[in-house]
């Protein structure tokens, strides 16, 4: 008889012990969710760092690959900067060979506006690129600044006139390799 | 679910709960996924072309009036070879910069990092500085920068060891 009394006590802990008791319960409630909170927090803030570098994380890091993105930005500087009067149309020809679609057209009406003046005045002009170094790139874009020298002189007059030029190329790769989608001038 | 149950789960939970924060407390960021070699690796670029860009900032900028604080900050960023010799050209550059009444507004451009490993790197940068001095008539003047700096990792900071013009 005495067994039963437990059961119906209402003083008796649930399911017995103090491990069924509902002020437990309330405590343990309590504990996670702080608990819980905590954790978000800290691992929100672990995690910020990582976030600004997960921005660029996708940038190449290879030795070999970043090697073919700066040649390849100095190459195609050059060639786009460098022609002369007697093979301009063959000048014109290799350079545009690396070019997108895009910037095939608007490096076409560039050259066009130079033409006349060229032919005129018996001009050549030859670009040195002296630099090059990554400003961001992943496996099929990149951003490469380049430091180039450039040379301009005419035939016909004599003169010449010498430039350095800071360039930010932008580059896509096309069928695995590099080629020029854009080159803008700083400053 | 009985209450013994409810609190057995709650007690797992609290217990995973507790070890996460000691781990996240003790590791920071390792702890968590996706700090991979190459994030690493994204945040040296970052750390790189920041500290690059800072260098170059106080080093083309000049205030004849405050000329010795920025100096510091040069000095700060700086080890070996080109500390010693910004060092010993810093008396020269004060008085200059005080008798031309100088003043020099460096704006970066952009940054580009031509190599790098875990100690190391090679970096240029383009900059203009806007100057004003008695010898431009108080009159406003811009000039461009090609510069190459040669960086070090030291005590994890990136330190600039060396410094040259790009002709």
């Amino acid at each position: 008889m005495t067994s039963d009394t437990s059961a119906t006590d209402p003083a008796a802990p649930h399911g017995g012990g103090v491990l069924g008791s509902a002020w437990l319960a309330a405590l343990l409630t309590a504990v996670v969710v702080g608990l819980a909170v905590f954790v978000g927090f800290n691992a929100y803030e672990a995690l910020a760092p990582a976030q600004v570098a997960t921005s660029v994380s996708t940038q190449i890091t290879d030795d070999d690959a970043r090697s073919e993105l700066l040649v390849a930005a100095a190459d195609l500087s050059q060639r786009v900067l460098t022609y002369h009067h007697d093979s301009f149309e063959k000048d014109l020809e290799d350079a545009s060979a690396r070019l997108t679609p895009e910037f095939v057209e608007e490096y076409g009406a560039a050259m066009e506006r130079v033409r006349a003046n060229t032919a005129k005045n018996e001009i050549s002009q030859e670009a040195t690129a002296v630099s090059s170094a990554i400003i961001s790139a992943t496996q099929d874009e990149g951003q490469v600044l380049v430091f180039i020298n450039q040379e301009t002189s005419s035939a016909r007059t004599k003169a010449k006139q010498q430039v350095r030029n800071r360039l930010v190329v932008d580059l896509v790769r096309v069928d695995g390799e590099w080629t020029m989608a854009g080159v803008g001038a700083l400053g | 679910m009985d209450l013994r149950r409810f609190n057995i789960l709650l007690l797992i939970l609290g217990l995973a709960l507790g070890a996460a924060l000691a781990l996240l407390l003790v590791r920071g960021n390792e702890a968590l996924p996706g700090e991979t070699e190459a994030e690493q690796s994204a945040k040296q670029h970052l750390d790189v072309t920041r500290a690059a860009a800072a260098q170059v900032q106080a080093f083309l900028g000049v205030d004849h009036e405050n000329v010795e604080e920025q100096a510091q900050v040069v000095l700060d960023g700086a080890t070996g070879d080109f500390k010693q010799q910004y060092a010993e050209e810093l008396d020269s550059l004060i008085r200059s910069a005080q008798a031309q009444q100088s003043t020099a507004e460096a704006t970066v451009l952009e940054v580009g990092i031509s190599d790098i490993d875990a100690s190391v790197a090679t970096v240029f940068v383009a900059a203009d500085t806007v100057v004003t001095s008695k010898a431009t008539d108080g009159t406003s003047r811009t000039v461009p920068w090609r510069i190459q700096l040669d960086m070090v990792k030291e005590d994890d900071r990136w330190l600039t060891s060396g410094l040259q013009f790009v002709g």
